[in-house]
This record gives structure tokens, C-alpha cells and sequence, in this order.
């Protein structure tokens, strides 16, 4: 494997223009719902909703206001596939179609990729389903195709703040928590990067935020889908023997009690 | 706030829940079958017999069900063989991908009995000389083989299905391990009493044949019900999805497959006297095992993403 790649997201110089939405959308020919009809949403300037088939990037707007609207802040963030380290939807690919890259990345194999959907609720953060033009799972590849060609991922050359940062993770690692203790020493303390190693051991695309993980619609503690595997495995097993015990001592008890019966029966003094 | 509210629903519908439910019952008239077989006496031949019929009958739906549901169905062969190079596609740890060998065991062992049942009957077709060697895979040491692996397989699938929605990270369904316990048990409780009710309008059946299934199906009703609430007691805050319209399918399933079956009268007795078999009782057991999944299916894809 070549060097860890991946994104580091600041969000406090995002300023929602969408141009990674669009680069992401064009570069890799993403269909689009409703035949690119605009449908407006209601929910602030956000009309592409979340992330899903025909989204692979996604800027969030988050609007904090007192009630007398007298006070408040804009909160963006351009949200993707966070390629975790450790990652439910390559766990649970019953096909093998979702695949870790040589920059530990993940991408599906477009062309292994059965659509059964096993992908969808494991990932913890809700990133994948199914494109309703290719009938396949798809989520960020994180520009699989032109990173093999030494180009950048086309969200991240497109972003016009450098929100976006692509490149070495320990690189953007580095970077990150400079920017997070220059924002400490300007007082802002909640400053901090989601996304370390305590989070599913990595994510390849992490971000700096300003307030907690579930403002910006992420999990503050995802987990694996497996972490139920081997304990849901031992109560099932535990159920099937208790089927098997009951099924086995009813079958036993009543064949003694008929066996009790017969022998009772065939006693000469009982013979009427 | 629960992460796992932050997850996109698996857009699974009616088809995934017809699959868990005839396998469930495949597998389940199937592990009977296989326990009158292997422990029972001569009396109970021909209500495993019956099991076995109904195990494969259910089996044969299965897979269309299961190719149909897919986005790309052609593609289904890729759930056994590898892609990009020659080998089997085998992952022990993707529920999915262990219950797809599970079921192509499971269809092996439980055409192989369903082919020794049918050619045993009086009335069926006798398949010629091949209807010896059909009956003979019931017989000896190789009927013995035959249910004990079929058994094995049938408890993996009667379960795996709870676990499959157990290891994701969608509300209702990671909240708890206990889906495949419960998956596991409403199968033997329908199980018993579809065979309960099949056996009643056969010629054949022996009575004692069908207090033991009655007493099965109560049993199982019974651990089935204490499990349920293990599971609602462990999804703590989590449960409050439940108050919907699948919570009250849920609660229908309790009373109906669970509650109903402790309190039915014993059955009068097999082919005796059929028509005094209550018949209502088991097919509401029986849909009941429906029901429960599709809450169970239904309540988690009714939560949308955060």
C-alpha cells in the first residue's frame, strides 16, 4: 500500500458555495434525482438533503439562533464517505465488491456490486445507497480514478477556502491540529478535529469542528456493525438449544409416560 | 442521542420479510422433523414426514425471493464466487454472506428429505427404481446423517436472519442481540403449530404425535415472549420507536403467536378426529410469526436519517 490519503474538512472557513457538490457531481457523472429538477426543500439553503447514491458530497447548514434572533452563527460543512480505518459497509459486503484501495481508501466495485443493501445501515454515518440509475450501491470513492493518476480529488480542487485540504493523512493530520491551537489561542476553545484514531480506528476524512458531533448529523461514538456479531451469535445458539432440550424432553417424558401407561396396562392383576 | 439514529434505512421491504419468514418456517418444520426422526418412535413418522414436506415447500420460495430483492439480480452468483479471481466467496463474519452457504446447505439437506418423504408416500409418485434410493436417504445411519446436518443448518438459518439486522447500525436493530434468539423461537412456535395443523388433516398422524407438537409450540411461545421482553428491557430509550403502528403489529404478534398458544386447548388428537382440531388458533400462530417480522423490519425502516 502507497501512503494514507484522504481529506481534512475544516469547517470554519466553509462558506457553502457547493462547488465541491458540483466538481463531485460532474467529474464523476453523477445522475441526478428528479432529471436535475430543482426541488426546494425548505431547510435553509440545504436542497441536497444528505448523502446518498446520486450524493456523494453534501454541505450541511446549520443555523444557531437565540429566539429573538438577535444572535446566531452559520455552521457549514461539506460532508462525504469518511473512509474509515475500520469500516462497517466493507465489513458486511457480502461480495467483496466494497474493497480497500492502496490509499486506504474504500471503494465498491461498481460491477461486483449486487445491490442487496447490506452496505446501507451498517455504515454508521449514513453515507451509501443505492444510485437509482446504476441500481448499485455508490458513496465517494474519494476520486479513486484520479488519484491513480497523481490528481486531486476533484471536491477538494474545486473548494474556493481550502475547507477542503486533500493529501497525506498523517500530513493533514499534522496540519489540523495546528489550525485547532491557532484557533485555541484566538479563544476559540471549541475548536477540536473529529475523526481520530479513537474514532473507528481513523477517519480518512475527518474534520475540524466548533460544537458537537450530533449539531453537524454525526454519531458522537460510531461503532462497527459487528460489535453485536459474536454476542447475537452466542443467544441464538443458546435459543437453539433450548428448542432442541424442550423439543427433546417432551418427546422423552411422554414417551415414558406412554411406555408407563402399556406396562401398567398389560399388569395380569389390572386385566379386567 | 442514539448514533444509531444517524444511519440510512436498508430500504428492505416485503420481500426480505416473506424470506424471513418462510425461512424461518422451513427451517423450523424442518428441525421437528428432524427431532421426531432422529428421537421419536415409529408413530411419529409421518408427521416428521409432513415436516419435511412443508421444510422444502417453503425452501423452494426462498431464493426467488431473495434474487428478486436485489438491486442487481443477475449478479446474485457473486454472493458465492469471487469476482475478480478464481475462488468461493465465503466472509464468516458477514452475516449475509455466511447465511447464503447456510441456506444452499440447508436446500441440499432439506431437498434431500423432502425427495425421501414424497417417494415414502402411498398416494405420491414412486420415482421407479430411484424411489429405493430416495427412501433409503431416511433410513439407517444415513437418515441419522441427514437430519443431524440438516438440523445444524436449520438452526443457522431459523437465527441468522435476527442476527443479520442485528450487526448493522440501524435503531431497533443493533440496539439488541437478542433478534436471532427471537427470530430462532417464533420459529419453532409457527413451526409447531403450522405441523399442529397439517398433521391434523392428514390420515396417519398419531395423536401423540400432536400433543407433542402442542406442547412445543407452548413452550417455545413461552421462551419466545420472556426473550421479547429481554429485548425491549435492553433497547432501553431506544424502545419508544416502538410507540407506532409496527409497535402495535408487535403487540398483536404478542398476543396472537405467544399469548394465544399458552392458552389453546390441547388438541383433541391427529387424524382421529380432525375436526375437532382447532384450526383458527395455529394459522393466527402462524401469521403472527409474519407479523413479528415485519415490525420488526418495518418499525427500523420507518426511522429516517437524523
Amino acid at each position: 500500500m502507497t501512503e494514507a490519503m484522504g481529506f481534512y474538512t475544516d469547517t470554519t472557513v466553509c462558506i457553502g458555495c457547493k462547488a465541491c457538490e458540483v466538481a463531485c457531481k460532474q467529474w464523476n457523472q453523477i445522475s441526478s434525482t428528479n432529471g436535475g429538477q430543482n426541488v426546494l426543500s425548505g431547510d435553509s439553503y440545504d436542497n441536497t438533503r444528505k448523502l446518498d447514491g446520486e450524493h456523494w458530497r453534501h454541505v450541511k447548514f446549520i443555523e444557531q439562533f437565540s429566539e429573538d434572533r438577535t444572535m446566531g452563527r452559520w455552521l457549514m460543512m461539506s460532508d462525504v464517505c469518511k473512509h474509515c480505518v475500520q469500516a462497517g459497509c466493507l465489513e458486511v459486503c457480502p461480495t467483496g465488491a466494497i474493497f480497500r484501495s492502496e490509499f486506504d481508501t474504500v471503494v465498491i466495485q461498481q460491477d461486483a456490486c449486487i445491490g442487496c443493501r447490506a452496505c446501507i445501515p451498517a455504515c454508521p454515518f449514513g453515507v451509501i445507497d443505492i444510485n437509482p440509475v446504476t441500481h448499485t450501491a455508490q458513496k465517494c470513492t474519494l476520486c479513486y480514478d484520479r488519484m491513480k493518476v497523481g490528481m486531486t480529488p476533484a471536491c477538494a480542487q474545486a473548494c474556493p477556502t481550502a475547507s477542503i485540504q486533500f493529501g497525506p493523512i498523517a500530513e493533514l493530520r499534522t496540519r489540523a491540529e495546528a489550525r485547532v491551537e491557532a484557533l485555541h489561542a484566538q479563544g476559540k476553545n471549541d475548536a477540536y478535529i473529529y475523526g481520530d484514531e479513537k474514532i473507528l480506528g481513523g477517519l480518512n476524512s475527518f474534520y475540524l469542528l466548533v460544537d458537537k458531533p450530533e449539531v453537524y448529523g454525526l454519531p458522537a461514538a460510531p461503532k462497527l456493525p459487528s460489535k453485536n456479531l459474536v454476542l447475537s451469535s452466542i443467544f441464538s445458539a443458546l435459543a437453539a438449544a433450548a428448542v432442541g432440550i424442550l423439543g427433546l424432553l417432551s418427546l422423552r417424558t411422554r414417551t415414558q409416560r406412554a411406555g408407563a401407561n402399556a406396562a401398567n396396562a398389560a399388569k395380569p392383576g389390572d386385566a379386567p | 442521542m442514539n448514533d444509531h439514529l444517524f444511519t440510512a434505512p436498508a430500504h428492505w421491504g416485503w420481500l426480505i420479510v416473506l424470506y424471513f419468514f418462510l425461512g424461518g418456517i422451513s427451517a423450523g418444520t424442518y428441525l421437528l422433523a428432524a427431532l421426531l426422526d432422529l428421537f421419536g418412535s415409529a408413530e411419529h413418522r409421518p408427521t416428521a414426514r409432513l415436516g419435511y414436506l412443508a421444510s422444502f415447500t417453503a425452501l423452494a420460495l426462498c431464493p426467488p425471493l431473495l434474487i428478486l430483492d436485489l438491486d442487481q439480480p443477475l449478479r446474485f452468483w457473486h454472493l458465492m464466487v469471487m469476482s475478480q479471481r478464481p475462488g468461493l466467496m465465503i466472509k464468516w463474519y458477514s452475516p449475509m454472506s455466511l447465511g447464503s452457504w447456510a441456506l444452499l446447505g440447508f436446500g441440499a439437506c432439506s431437498f434431500a428429505a423432502f425427495l425421501a418423504a414424497i417417494s415414502a408416500s402411498d398416494t405420491g409418485p414412486r420415482f421407479g427404481r430411484l424411489g429405493a434410493a430416495f427412501r433409503a436417504l431416511r433410513e439407517g445411519w444415513m437418515g441419522k446423517l441427514l437430519a443431524l446436518s440438516g438440523a445444524g443448518f436449520a438452526f443457522f438459518v431459523a437465527g441468522y436472519t435476527g442476527i443479520l439486522l442485528a450487526v448493522t447500525n440501524r435503531p431497533i436493530w443493533a440496539d439488541t442481540p437478542l433478534l436471532g434468539a427471537l427470530f430462532l423461537l417464533s420459529s419453532a412456535t409457527a413451526s409447531a403449530a403450522l405441523l399442529s395443523l397439517l398433521s391434523a388433516r392428514r390420515a396417519g398422524s398419531s395423536p401423540a404425535s400432536a400433543r407433542w407438537l402442542h406442547a412445543v409450540e407452548q413452550r417455545a411461545a413461552l421462551l419466545e415472549l420472556a426473550v421479547l421482553a429481554a429485548l425491549l428491557i435492553w433497547q432501553g430509550r431506544t424502545a419508544r420507536v416502538w410507540l407506532g403502528p409496527w409497535g402495535l403489529a408487535l403487540a398483536a404478534a404478542v398476543v396472537v403467536g405467544m399469548l394465544a398458544p399458552l392458552l389453546l386447548p390441547k388438541p383433541a388428537g391427529g387424524a382421529g378426529a380432525p375436526e375437532a382440531s382447532p384450526r383458527l388458533g395455529p394459522l393466527l400462530v402462524v401469521a403472527s410469526s409474519l407479523l413479528l417480522r415485519a415490525a420488526v423490519v418495518f418499525a427500523s425502516e420507518a426511522v429516517p436519517h437524523a
